[in-house]
């Protein structure tokens, strides 16, 4: 009789090499490795990006099928129960950010098994929308995806937070860089790991360049992790996350 | 964990910084005690290659010349998430801060040989965007971030050395090249085609002109940069490309000055042409794509001149990573992707400084923290425990393969049963000794008189045995030695997994050699009129030199120095020829062999070469060796009677230090065109219960750094326990 424990055996990470090029997603474990492997859909868009405006639309398209196929692929082998499968159980290409995700399976959540692959996704799919606007007139938007450049005003927007609260609080804030600072609300902070009703929405105002975040925390709020999104008013799109824990 | 769980036993081989990292964050109170660590080091201090004692007089003595990039992002957090922790539970600690214990460096020379001798480059570096550690967006950095911001960097360039070319006679034709304004894309192409028709960008004004419109292209038109040879882009490149080459071929020497800033602009064209051509950006394999090129091989590919691939910029980078395969000076070889990202990152994504040095040594700055916190955390150490051999299940079993038993030798035992107390006060931080404390062994003095090398490889004396079993000792194993070693202790592993041998075969190490002189007059007297800089691409054998002497107040020097104190304090460091290929012959005489030819490579050098740094450390075209600094026999003022009638020649090194790393767990972890692709990953499910941990690993970086081995250590923490998330580890995913 083997005279291990129960414990050693390790669990399979979420990936196993560095993913290289930030358009490509890691791939999911089942993926198949051989010749007969679908295309790498990076080598459709180095093709496309390379070529005239429709191939890089079709191409696009094409692209943003694929993710939403893997980001759903992963969500029903991952999320058995429908009941408990969020936002990306959502069908409709584009509906990703159509409704308020669920607290249990909200995709950004660094607990989530799916966090980093869909992080990922979200990210190449600014990647996309970045490489699809340099296209237009007008050209690239004035955000650079390095959050370090040092030369390039490319920093995330400074964060100034107001906490109201009886209780020793952590936030942790994560916006976007390139940001309008203008126009940004907080959706209510659901609690992560309970039926604890939400922290009422954020207060985001703008101020010298800084984006002034007020929390205010009643003294009944129970104890634990709390998770929102920031958005932009204007088109609801996720501009960012708010997170707080009380002890 | 709940209260009903057993603990899960984890066995972490090795102190050094990956294995560390790895022990750090299983023990994070998030965990709530799931894992129980141990750590098992052979000797008495932890640190590995960072390793670093207090000698005579509290000198720090060091492994070599450590340096911290300011795209340490992963390294620096873990630095001030512990001392933030430290602080909490020890706040009588001198460095309360992370910020404390290290400083901006913000000052980097090159070297550079002319016909008039040796001459200095030296570049300040404005401070970057933020400070390292700094939380990000969690965006990964990106190929065209990196591409535009090098286009910009051109046009900077290419502006100064305008500028310093420009007569005053020909200002306004400088002046009167067209300020690129804003256009669209067509009115871009357009531009560039009518530019391109006048041929050879002959003049200034035209390459200034060509650089900028080489900008708009990048920040309107970056798909088509991409789109390859031929396009109207890509032949502007080429343009740009030529006319650098040229206006390098016309400079004389007397344009030195012109002449390094257009070796740069020289370079970066090449990385933008190669970039190009070999599809970097969309390549799926990112940089790593060309890591079967040398660097300079690569660069050279794509056009850079013969000039800038032999200038002092770019030996100083291969002197960064100890490039030179086997030791040897006459044969740099750099993996071009690793090269690249790591000049990429380096350049462009530091924040702070470009470099940042430890207001101690290595060990009191990094290892003493991490080892009080760690042990606050409920870590075990135990020291004196060098790894015999790691043994495997049955290869007959179904199972896949796991660990079964770990030996140990035990170096020694503690008297009384205790726990080994490793640390030292210095002036009220915790610090290692260079020496163990022998008055905690059992039969400690008589090792103290015959003396022990409990770190190196043949000093394989033992006062006992010790096996563990998995599911009794050890459930998980993070081998955490260097790749060096793994033949000695991981021979199981290797012979039952093809991977395993070769990655052992590949992963090629460097023996590399170091000494610290503490000088009785300031760099200034010796006649250096720079900023303290670290300055590479000097001399060989000793390519690389630090300044160090804000280290002097952390020392504990006699008082009968008082009248002549020690005013500097200088590392330098190389490789070592390679005489023993991998330190697989190792012995005491071999050691004290190499030890001796470092010695002598010192000397030599200090004759020899250091007049070129300190003009005035040289009298009569000798090294005045006087001016060294001793703990145990201080000599005379330098110039004094006595100085003069009792001058002390080479044999006052003596009282210096140096060391030669040529130990297999000493030597230094090359990054060689080819050999990459080999690395195995601390991911890697080969084993059931053992990963890795070190910068010999896949660590995404590649290269023989801090970062890598704190990204080893954050792999293989997820490895075990699915944190933290690969999204947190910053600069993983990167091109």
């Amino acid at each position: 009789m083997s005279p291990r424990s129960p414990h050693n055996k390790r669990p399979k990470p979420d990936q196993t090499g560095p993913v290289r090029n930030p358009i490509a997603p890691p791939l999911p474990p089942s993926a198949p490795k051989d010749s007969a492997a679908p295309r790498n859909p990076v080598e459709a868009v180095g093709t496309a990006v390379c070529g005239a405006l429709e191939n890089g639309v079709s191409t696009a398209y094409a692209l943003i099928d694929e993710y939403m196929r893997r980001g759903q692929d992963a969500a029903r082998t991952i999320f058995n129960d429908p009941t408990r499968r969020g936002n990306m159980s959502d069908e409709r290409p584009g509906g990703f950010n159509s409704a308020p995700p669920s607290s249990t399976a909200n995709p950004f959540n660094s607990a989530n098994p799916l966090a980093a692959m869909t992080e990922q996704w979200m990210y190449a799919m600014r990647v996309w929308s970045q490489a699809l606007t340099s296209f237009a007139p007008g050209g690239w938007p004035p955000a650079v995806m390095n959050p370090f450049a040092p030369q390039q005003g490319t920093t995330p927007p400074k964060v100034s937070v107001k906490i109201s609260s009886s209780r020793p609080v952590e936030v942790t804030t994560n916006l976007y860089p390139g940001l309008d600072l203008l126009g940004l609300t907080s959706e209510p902070l659901r609690a992560e790991a309970s039926k604890a009703a939400p922290i009422p929405a954020a207060e985001i105002s703008r101020e010298s360049g800084v984006v002034q975040v007020s929390i205010r925390v009643a003294d009944k709020q129970p104890a634990g992790r709390y998770h929102g999104y920031i958005r932009k008013k204007a088109d609801g799109q996720v501009a960012g996350e708010l997170t707080v824990v009380i002890s | 964990m709940a209260a009903s769980e057993k603990p899960i036993r984890i066995a972490v081989i090795g102190g050094g910084c990956a294995a560390l990292t790895a022990a750090f964050e299983l023990t994070r109170p998030e965990h709530n005690r799931r894992y129980q660590v141990t750590v098992y080091q052979m000797g008495w201090r932890l640190g590995g290659k960072g390793a670093s004692g207090r000698g005579v007089a509290g000198r720090i003595e060091e492994h070599g010349l450590h340096l911290w990039l300011g795209f340490y992002e992963n390294a620096f957090r873990l630095m001030r998430e512990c001392y933030a922790e430290r602080n909490q539970h020890f706040p009588n600690a001198r460095f309360a801060t992370w910020r404390e214990a290290f400083s901006p460096a913000p000052d980097v020379g090159v070297a550079d040989r002319t016909q008039n001798g040796w001459e200095f480059w030296m570049a300040h570096f404005p401070p970057g965007n933020g400070e390292p550690g700094d939380a990000t967006t969690g965006d990964p950095l990106t190929v065209d971030a990196y591409l535009r911001q090098a286009v910009t960097l051109v046009v900077e360039l290419v502006r100064s050395a305008g500028a310093m070319e420009t007569k005053p006679s020909n200002d306004a034709k400088a002046e009167a090249a067209p300020a690129s304004s804003a256009m669209g894309p067509e009115a871009l192409l357009s531009s560039i085609s009518a530019l391109l028709r006048y041929g050879q960008l002959a003049t200034t004004a035209a390459i200034i002109e060509a650089s900028q419109l080489l900008r708009q292209a990048a920040d309107l038109l970056l798909p088509q940069v991409f789109s390859g040879i031929g396009s109207p882009i890509a032949q502007l490149l080429e343009s740009l490309s030529v006319a650098s080459r040229r206006r390098l071929e016309t400079l004389v020497e007397e344009d030195r000055e012109v002449r390094r800033v257009w070796q740069v602009i020289d370079i970066i064209l090449a990385i933008l042409r190669g970039s190009i051509r070999g599809g970097l950006a969309l390549d799926p394999r990112g940089f790593d794509a060309i890591n079967d090129y040398d660097w300079r091989e690569w660069l050279r590919m794509n056009g850079a001149s013969e000039q800038s691939l032999a200038s002092g910029f770019m030996r100083g980078i291969y002197d960064l990573v100890f490039a030179f395969e086997d030791g040897d000076v006459n044969r740099p070889r750099l993996a071009a992707g690793v090269a690249l990202r790591g000049a990429m990152r380096m350049f462009f994504t530091y924040r702070g400084s470009l470099f940042w040095r430890m207001n101690a040594g290595m060990g009191d700055v990094v290892f003493a923290p991490l080892y009080q916190v760690l042990k606050h955390r409920g870590v075990r150490f135990e020291f004196f425990h060098r790894l015999r051999n790691v043994g495997l299940s049955s290869a007959e079993s179904n199972e896949p393969p796991y660990v079964e038993t770990l030996d140990f030798d035990l170096q020694a035992h503690i008297a009384g049963g205790r726990e080994y107390e490793p640390l030292v006060d210095v002036h009220n931080l915790p610090s290692w000794p260079s020496k163990p404390h022998y008055s905690q062994l059992v039969n400690g003095s008589a090792m103290a008189r015959t003396g022990r090398a409990f770190e190196s490889a043949w000093d394989t004396r033992r006062a006992g045995v010790k096996k563990l079993k998995v599911g009794h000792d050890f459930d998980f194993v993070v081998l955490g030695v260097s790749i060096g070693a793994l033949p000695d202790v991981a021979g199981e592993l290797i012979d039952r997994a093809p991977r395993w041998q070769q990655m052992v075969h590949h992963g090629k190490t460097v023996p590399t050699q170091a000494f610290q002189l503490w000088m009785r007059e300031s760099t200034a007297e010796l006649g250096w009129n720079f900023p303290p800089p670290n300055l590479s691409g000097f001399v060989e054998p000793f390519d690389t030199w630090a300044e160090m002497s804000h280290l002097i107040p952390e020392e504990s020097w006699p008082k009968e120095l008082r009248k002549h104190p020690v005013r500097s304090i200088a590392y330098f460091c190389s490789v070592l020829p390679d005489t023993a290929k991998d330190g697989s012959a190792v012995t005491e005489q071999f050691h004290r062999r190499q030890k001796d030819i470092v010695r002598a490579n010192a000397i030599q050098f200090l004759n020899s070469g250091a007049g070129a740094l300190w003009p005035k450390a040289v009298q009569e075209g000798k090294f005045r060796w006087a001016i060294l600094a001793s703990a145990d026999k201080p000599v005379a003022k330098p110039g004094s009677k006595r100085a003069r009638s009792n001058r002390p020649g080479p044999e006052q090194f003596e009282s210096q230090y140096w060391s030669a790393n040529v130990n297999p767990t000493d030597r230094y972890v090359q990054s060689l065109p080819g050999s990459l692709v080999h690395r195995l990953s601390p991911l890697d499910m080969t084993f059931d219960n053992l990963t890795i941990a070190g910068d010999w690993t896949a660590t995404g970086l590649d290269s023989g750094c801090i970062e890598s081995a704190v990204i080893s250590g954050l792999l293989a923490a997820h490895a075990i326990s699915g944190k933290p998330g690969i999204c947190e580890i910053v600069g993983y995913n990167h091109p």
